[in-house]
């Protein structure tokens, strides 16, 4: 192996304090390497809106926008995000009222037990900002990667559906 | 909260490097080899984190390196091709208007490899390093290439022969080459994943087909792939051997389908067993050749 | 629109707003926060517990292990047969054996591999016919029947006679699992005046009272249960699931104790539909 301090390479990180931009809000935050998005939201934060469940970005309740993206905060790690804009559900309303997406959810009842409705609103706000006019299978797609486990895709559907309407 | 004054164990601490450059990250590999892995969107490790596999103490960051994040077309010789770095994503495999239009098997494929929000963070580089990534086998009928970095310096070659080498060990790939695509009128290509369920799911078989019709036609140029589950993604060299040159109404069905049974060796799982895979590898690539004549 | 708008749901602003707080999103000051060790064996023996090497970790507030638990150390809403935290013997990988409340979740999980246990593996009874057999291991004192019903109504051999077809078949069905969201969970605060107020979601508040106050040795009307909201159940919330260890760990450390399952404590420590194997008769009579 070769010797180690040859080189000019930055020190390793253990600790490290990165900045964030969360909801338009400047967050400074100390993180080690395994500290994930989701434990700075939830944790650090006390955003519990962004939910925690599989862990393993399978189930999509902890979906929050990185740069505008989709994405599963527990599979991005903090150092990651560094220097990013997140928004999370906290974030989407617009002058303390429903963004139309969460007025869709909520009159077309897209929600039972309501723990994977914040994904669900996040990753149809990432699909209508893409695409304004998205068809049933385009619907399917976007929201394959959130999980509901009281079945309530038909109203979730439905909502989308009307989101959609309500936001040409 | 308590996870400010946590004191990270030193057994399972993870050490981040973050080079400054491409080269800094090699040097470093070359340094740490197995002690260290490389991490781009992280969604592989992360997965494997959760189940508890052991990692590597120390982890090289990439995906902040411009070098392996872009994405052109380039001119060599009298063709050209697509270069595209390491780090772009699925998502972008899957929108990119240049492969949407000329490469449209890594488009499809891309789109079936787990979740939007995933796909958003995963690379065309992490899919590779997996070894068993979904986009391989729409990869192997492109011709594909890869550029890679490891002790023996930076290499370029077929992505089947990458694969099957050594090579792939510590290796860092930088960028995955498209050859100019076939501008055949005849061309014709199929993408297929099958799992158990239709969405976000781990693939039992994967297949892929490419290839083009001369005018005497006579199948000039194909292209078989079939992947999935835990199994190594391969050309079907025997298969593409048979129908090399065929006119179409020389193909025989039953014959290509016995082929396939015997040259598609899938590994079992806990889901489907291998004359399962079998079956379902030939009746897709079959299927696809019936289409076609 | 206007029908629909007719029919809002009252929870459902703070649902799409994610602003309703679940009782594993709540926060306590000095709220400890609290692991399970759970046994990787489907049967043994325990031979010793140690639990002083974890005691000695920084941050470690509390470790208990069956011989904390002050009232009945069984639980079950039926039959409390099934141990809160093993004394002698585990019974299924995921038996509950000890229990840690720390500073953070990491020092807890850390606290969790510092105890000792010494187990020595017994025959795995993984089948109910197994556990039927001549001198298999008795389970429990009373043996390895839980269980036994019969109903009888007319002479159902008369009528096999009489009918056209019989098909005589045996079914299995697999192991299912409730897969909830929002995985077991909550948090557990004493209160000032020796009370306890129990936020964990739960589909039987008054039985959860009922079995904690037996397992406590507390009066019921010193425990409150909030139930709700939930992030899911399906039936898998039905039975006590970790509100024995952050009560205990709560009463032992005198502050707020929260327990969060990860997705693979869950799976690995839920309560699950057994598997069935159903072996029926079934006759058809052709009536004309």
């Amino acid at each position: 192996m070769a010797d180690s301090k040859k080189t000019l390479l930055n020190p390793p990180i253990a600790m490290k304090k990165i900045m964030i931009t969360i909801n338009c809000q400047a967050i400074e935050e100390e993180v080690n390497p395994t500290t994930r998005l989701v434990d700075i939201l939830r944790n650090h934060l006390h955003l519990t809106g962004t939910k925690i469940s599989c862990g393993i970005g399978r189930c999509g309740a902890c979906s929050v926008l990185l740069d505008n993206k989709l994405v599963n905060a527990c599979m991005v790690m903090a150092y990651q995000a560094e220097g990013s804009q997140v928004i999370t559900i906290e974030g989407i309303e617009q002058d303390g009222l429903l963004h139309p997406i969460q007025q869709a959810f909520l009159e077309e009842g897209g929600f039972q037990c309501g723990y994977c409705t914040p994904g669900m609103v996040l990753a149809t706000k990432a699909l209508l900002e893409e695409n304004a006019h998205p068809d049933d299978n385009e619907i399917k797609t976007a929201l394959s990667g959130n999980l509901c486990r009281c079945t309530g895709y038909g109203g979730i559907l439905r909502a989308v559906r009307s989101a959609r309407d309500r936001m040409l | 909260m308590g996870t400010e004054t946590y004191v990270l164990n030193q057994k399972e601490a993870m050490i981040l490097w973050e080079p400054d450059n491409l080269e800094e990250a090699i040097r470093k590999k070359l340094q740490l080899a197995d002690e260290a892995m490389y991490i781009a969107g992280g969604t592989l490790i992360q997965l494997k984190k959760e189940q508890g596999v052991i990692q590597p103490e120390h982890i090289i960051r990439l995906d902040h390196l411009p070098e392996l994040a872009s994405l052109q077309m380039v001119e060599e010789g009298d063709q050209v091709q697509l270069e595209i770095g390491s780090l772009v994503s699925l998502a972008d495999c899957h929108s990119n208007q240049l492969i949407k239009d000329n490469w449209c098997l890594l488009s499809e494929s891309a789109l079936q490899v787990a979740s939007p929000a995933i796909r958003n963070r995963a690379t065309i580089g992490g899919n590779i390093a997996y070894g068993i990534g979904d986009l391989i086998p729409a990869l192997l009928v492109l011709d594909a290439k890869v550029t890679w970095v490891n002790a023996n310096g930076q290499q370029t070659g077929e992505l089947s022969s990458f694969l099957k080498k050594d090579a792939s060990k510590n290796a860092l790939i930088t960028m995955v080459i498209l050859p100019e695509s076939s501008q055949a009128t005849k061309a014709f290509n199929w993408y297929h994943k099958v799992g158990r369920r239709e969405a976000f799911i781990p693939s039992l078989v994967t297949a892929a087909g490419f290839g083009y019709w001369n005018e005497d036609l006579e199948l000039e140029h194909i292209r078989l792939a079939l992947g999935g589950g835990a199994s190594l993604p391969n050309r079907l060299i025997e298969c593409e051997e048979y129908l090399q040159g065929k006119r179409m109404e020389d193909i025989r069905l039953e014959v290509l389908y016995e082929l396939v049974l015997a040259e598609f060796q899938p590994a079992s799982d806990p889901f489907a067993s291998t004359s399962y895979k079998k079956k379902v590898a030939a009746n897709l690539l079959v299927s696809e050749m019936e289409k076609l004549i | 629109m206007s029908k629909s708008k007719e029919r809002i749901r009252p929870d459902g602003r703070g649902k799409v707003t994610g602003s309703l707080k679940y009782l594993t999103d709540l926060t306590f000051p000095n709220m400890l926060y609290a692991k399970v060790l759970r046994s990787e064996y489907p049967h043994a023996e325990i031979h010793s517990i140690s639990t002083v090497r974890a005691e000695k970790l920084p941050g470690v507030k509390a470790v208990i292990t069956h011989k904390d638990v002050p009232g009945l150390n069984r639980f079950g809403i039926v039959t409390p047969d099934q141990p809160v935290l093993c004394e002698d013997r585990v019974r299924y990988v995921g038996d509950a054996v000890a229990a840690v409340a720390a500073t953070s979740f990491e020092i807890a999980e850390e606290a969790i591999k510092l105890i000792d246990v010494e187990y020595k593996p017994l025959p795995v009874l993984d089948a109910p016919e197994k556990s039927l057999e001549d001198g298999a291991l008795r389970l429990h004192e009373e043996g390895n029947v839980l269980h036994q019903t019969g109903y009888k109504h007319g002479d159902v051999g008369k009528g096999f006679e009489k009918c056209t077809f019989i098909v005589e078949e045996t079914y299995h069905l697999p192991r299912q699992m409730h897969t909830y969201m929002e995985t077991e969970g909550g948090v557990v605060v004493p209160e000032n005046d020796g009370s306890l107020t129990v936020y964990i979601g739960t589909q039987h508040g008054y039985k959860d009272r009922f079995q904690l106050s037996r397992i406590l040795n507390m009066p019921e009307d010193k425990i409150r249960i909030v139930s709700s909201p939930m992030g899911g159940s399906f039936g898998g919330k039905d039975e006590l699931n970790i509100q024995p260890y952050a009560t205990l760990l709560a009463l032992k450390t005198g502050v707020p104790v929260k327990i969060h399952q990860t997705r693979k404590e869950s799976v690995i420590s839920g309560i699950k539909r057994h598997p069935m194997k159903i072996t029926m008769k079934v006759q058809l009579l052709h009536i004309k």
